[in-house]
């Protein structure tokens, strides 16, 4: 594809990132704690540099697979890019590294913050901070394509690359009428969220960051304290409940919302997903009651951990670093399995699971009588040839690309399950992992190189794998890619 | 003059259902006109039968119209195309063809039969396919039988089983059948050394008869325990073949929690129907290879083999095997007319056809719609023994006058009913009553009677002419 039109397509993401950053100049502006003039000044930047990148002529060419692979990773780069400058020009971060690792941790909903003392960020920032893992949560890409007036023809391929699970589908025939569609169930159940914080007595400030996290299954908490503050069994309910729901399928909501709801209990994927939930949350409760002084305790604890996890927010209201090995262990596990597929939650994706379970059973059968003919199937459907394998190389870069990361960072002298933690937090879009960079702490123990890496390694994680490699491939690179 | 003559009956696709409905349609004295694309089949047809045939599109409007559909009692559609069929007999219908009858085989098509039927105005849709399927079924819900049909929307069942050696009935005559072993079932036929009898009450039941029982659908397995056969819950069947029979029965059996293996060549056959039915067990190889590598432990735990694949001889000979190898029930699919037939004699192999089921099924339509303006319109109509026995079922219509036929009210005893019919069953109030001496046939039953002549269409036809 032709350059002027992947730069003109990037130049309606930049123009509509300065128009998501002005609900934060308007936060400024009412708490007026000094950061309006960085932020205003960004947002003028952004949309000067985004209208003339949009006014670049472009020849009408076919966009292919690769090209909405490439767009895809670039608007994800240069957003982040883009969205840390506010941060940085806030002073609170010691380097730009750490704020473009702030950025995209927000952006793809990780959670995991160099910050020991968030609430030391200026409102507008702060909330700058918390929307970007709104916007990112559903994708930003498929925002722009909602809004910008870009030809929708191929636009399958930019969706394709950005919405998480091994198949992505449209609801509807118009892209642009599905998009909306799913911002629409997006911004109800946020909506739903933030009101019934509200109820709960959270401060509106917090509330509107934390429903934000909690949508985007982010995890970024406005204040060091976290949900200490509010000490409210009632609020950490509705984040558990809400968690577990972005976690879940939004073709789900679909369905139920054009009244097939049979169809929408027939998706197996969310039985699982709500199976992993109740088995984990079971026996950690088990697990940690004799620590505590009741089960009911203990039930707020292990639900909201697992919940919290398992949907790759990263939430915590508890230290859970200090609990028994296996809830750990159990947790460990739970950041790999990850939410449902065409969920706002990261992770390897519940449907990838059991794919390959599925899958290994088949083989299985194939092996103990090779005339056998196995089928895997999902929802009662057969799973084709194609997704299944591209399943199975998926897990197994991904298992890679966590060995050869943490590989990489242990160069940084820290133990290993911080290291492994660490990878597998960023890379599932988590937030906290285990040991020094436990709920209670945060990503400032590792140097600059290594956040930079972590970052791309979330990247990685939130576009699944291959458009942030689809780059550097040498393919993207051919002669007639040139002006 | 016969009330067939004024019956015009329009047959689209000669194929081989076409063929042989034509041939038994235009035996019984319809006039019927065939419909072919194909010269070669059309002059075939008019060479052998005595009825007339056109060459050309049976979806098209000219030669629809120049085959007088216009003015056909009964069209019939039974091109290899289900879109075909459909498309022919919508066009029919719009020509005036008063009942319109279409062959459809694609499973996606036949489970929305009721929507043609109701929206489109076709009169019968038929899937061959899917009724072969279901009479396998029945045998293995009653694998002692060799053939199970049921009438009268399930209320009654025939049965057809060979007496082997150890059955308490050998020896013993009719009247012992009902008396001294109570049984509630009544034999309506003997097959004795090839030769159908109607039986009398004095008939002595020998080794190696074939009996034809009929009884509500319930009592067969209480009779089986009285004449001393054990009948065996079929837990697990091996299937050859993944054709379209093999589907529906498959997903049948599989519904029933049976066990089903089924095996097929063609890779991707195979795949399709794994895919098509879950929790079917699908084997890629080939039958009789597979066979042979079985354990005599799985050939043991196997109890029943169906042979579905196209080829009539592989079938057969898949089928023999398995008899070798002691399977307790098997059952092979074969072409109608095939000769192979034959070889199924003296065996435990039971052999259904495709083509046998879509023609009883319109022979017995067209019998009705001759019958139609009848007090006792024929309902439905079975065929057994290649078409050598026939059950009919007759429908008594409520306002039907005793003064005119004089077989009402009266004791089955007191009526003189001619030697090679028998009144095999009547369904009254949804019940099925077996008919013996003191029984009445009472406006609005069903009646079922049991020939070996072919040619009635009213019940009155059964009994003697009266001396005036």
């Amino acid at each position: 594809m032709n350059k002027r039109k992947i730069i003109r397509t990037l130049g309606y993401i930049i123009l509509t990132l300065g128009f998501l950053m002005i609900p934060s100049l308007i936060v400024s502006a009412i708490y007026q704690d000094g950061d309006s003039f960085e932020i205003g000044s960004t947002i003028a930047g952004t949309l000067v540099l985004g209208f003339l990148m949009s006014r670049v002529k472009a020849p009408e060419m076919k966009m292919r697979s690769r090209d909405g692979y490439t767009i895809v990773a670039l608007a994800w780069l240069i957003i982040c890019l883009i969205g840390a400058i506010p941060m940085y020009l806030s002073g609170v971060f010691e380097s730009y590294i750490g704020a473009f690792f702030e950025m995209v941790s927000g952006f793809t909903t990780t959670g995991a913050s160099v910050l020991s003392n968030p609430e030391y960020l200026p409102h507008g920032v702060g909330f700058w901070r918390c929307f970007s893992h709104w916007v990112g949560g559903m994708g930003v890409l498929v925002f722009v394509m909602m809004v910008a007036p870009m030809n929708n023809e191929n636009s399958m391929h930019l969706v394709k690359a950005e919405v998480p699970g091994p198949t992505a589908g449209k609801l509807v025939p118009r892209m642009k009428e599905t998009s909306m569609i799913n911002y629409g169930i997006y911004a109800f159940l946020t909506l739903m969220c933030f009101i019934l914080l509200l109820i709960g007595k959270v401060p509106v400030y917090d509330a509107l960051c934390l429903s934000f996290g909690t949508a985007g299954t982010g995890g970024f908490s406005p204040s060091s304290v976290g949900f200490a503050a509010y000490n409210s069994y009632y609020v950490e309910m509705v984040v558990s409940v809400f968690m577990i729901l972005f976690g879940v399928n939004f073709n789900v909501y679909f369905l139920i919302l054009i009244k097939k709801v049979k169809d929408a209990f027939r998706i197996e994927e969310v039985w699982w997903y709500f199976g992993f939930i109740a088995f984990s949350t079971i026996t950690i409760m088990a697990n940690i009651m004799h620590t505590l002084p009741s089960a009911g305790q203990a039930f707020r604890y292990s639900f909201f951990q697992v919940a919290s996890i398992i949907t790759t927010t990263g939430f915590a209201t508890v230290d859970f670093n200090q609990w028994p090995e296996y809830s750990k262990h159990v947790l460990i596990l739970l950041m790999i399995v990850g939410a449902c597929s065409g969920s706002t939650g990261g992770g390897m994706k519940v449907c990838r699971v059991v794919m390959v379970v599925k899958s290994f059973f088949t083989e299985l059968k194939h092996i103990m009588d090779p005339r056998h003919i196995s089928i895997v199937r999902l929802d009662g459907k057969k799973v084709e040839k194609e997704t299944l394998i591209a399943t199975r190389v998926y897990v197994c870069t991904y298992f890679l690309i966590i060995c050869i990361v943490t590989l990489l960072i242990s160069l940084n002298n820290q133990d290993f399950t911080t290291n492994l933690t660490a990878v597998l937090s960023c890379f599932n879009n988590i937030g906290p992992g285990f040991s020094a960079i436990g709920p209670m702490s945060n990503f400032s123990v590792y140097d600059d190189w290594v956040q930079l890496l972590l970052s791309l390694t979330m990247l990685t994680g939130r576009l699944e794998i291959f458009p942030m490699f689809m780059i550097f491939s040498r393919s993207s690179h051919e002669k007639r890619l040139s002006l | 003059m016969n009330k067939e003559d004024h019956v015009k009956v329009c047959i689209v696709g000669a194929g081989k259902v076409g063929k042989s409905l034509a041939a038994q349609l235009s035996d019984s004295g319809y006039k019927v006109t065939v419909i072919d694309t194909s010269l070669e089949q059309v002059n075939n047809i008019s060479n052998s039968y005595d009825v007339i045939c056109y060459q050309g599109n049976g979806a098209s409007t000219e030669v629809l119209e120049d085959a007088g559909v216009a003015s056909a009692e009964i069209f019939i559609a039974v091109t290899g195309s289900d879109e075909l069929n459909i498309l022919s007999c919508l066009t029919a219908h719009e020509l005036g063809a008063k009942s319109t009858i279409a062959r459809i085989r694609n499973a996606e098509y036949s489970v929305q039969s009721d929507f043609y039927t109701e929206r489109f105005g076709l009169t019968l849709i038929f899937n061959p396919d899917y009724n072969a399927a279901s009479e396998i079924m029945r045998l293995m819900h009653l694998p002692i039988a060799t053939k199970v049909e049921l009438f009268a929307h399930g209320k009654c069942q025939l049965v057809e089983m060979k007496v082997e050696e150890g059955n308490s009935l050998i020896g013993s005559n009719l009247i012992d059948f009902s008396q001294k072993h109570n049984i509630d079932l009544l034999i309506c036929a003997i097959v004795r050394k090839g030769q159908i009898m109607i039986p009398t009450a004095q008939d002595v039941i020998q080794l190696g008869d074939v009996l034809c029982l009929t009884g509500s659908p319930a009592s067969f397995n209480d009779a089986f325990l009285k004449m001393n056969i054990k009948t065996k819950r079929i837990k697990s069947v091996m299937i050859a073949g993944a054709s379209r029979i093999a589907r529906y029965l498959a997903s049948a059996l599989v519904k029933e929690h049976v066990k089903v293996t089924l095996i097929e060549r063609d890779h991707t056959k195979a795949v399709k129907i794994a895919d098509e039915v879950p929790g079917l067990s699908v084997m890629c190889s080939d039958a009789m290879s597979y066979f042979e590598s079985m354990s005599d432990s799985d050939v043991k735990n196997t109890d029943a083999l169906i042979t579905l694949t196209n080829n009539d001889e592989y079938n057969l000979i898949c089928g023999m095997l398995g008899e070798r190898k002691n399977i307790y029930r098997i059952v092979t699919k074969l072409n109608a007319d095939s000769t192979l037939n034959e070889m199924c004699h003296n065996t435990r192999i039971s052999s259904v056809s495709k083509e046998d089921c879509a023609a009883d099924m319109i022979m017995s339509y067209a019998k009705s719609v001759v019958a139609a303006e009848d007090y006792d319109a024929i309902r439905a109509l079975y065929r057994l023994m290649n078409g050598k026995l026939e059950f009919i079922e007759f429908k008594l219509s409520l306002d039907i006058d005793p003064a005119v036929e004089t077989y009402i009210n009266k004791p089955i005893r007191n009526l003189k009913i001619k030697p090679e019919f028998l009144i095999a069953g009547i369904i009254r109030d949804r019940a099925s009553i077996m008919p013996r001496g003191n029984d009445e046939i009472l406006p609005g039953d069903y009646v079922i009677v049991c020939t070996v002549s072919k040619s009635i269409l009213q019940l009155k036809d059964i009994f003697e002419e009266k001396k005036a």
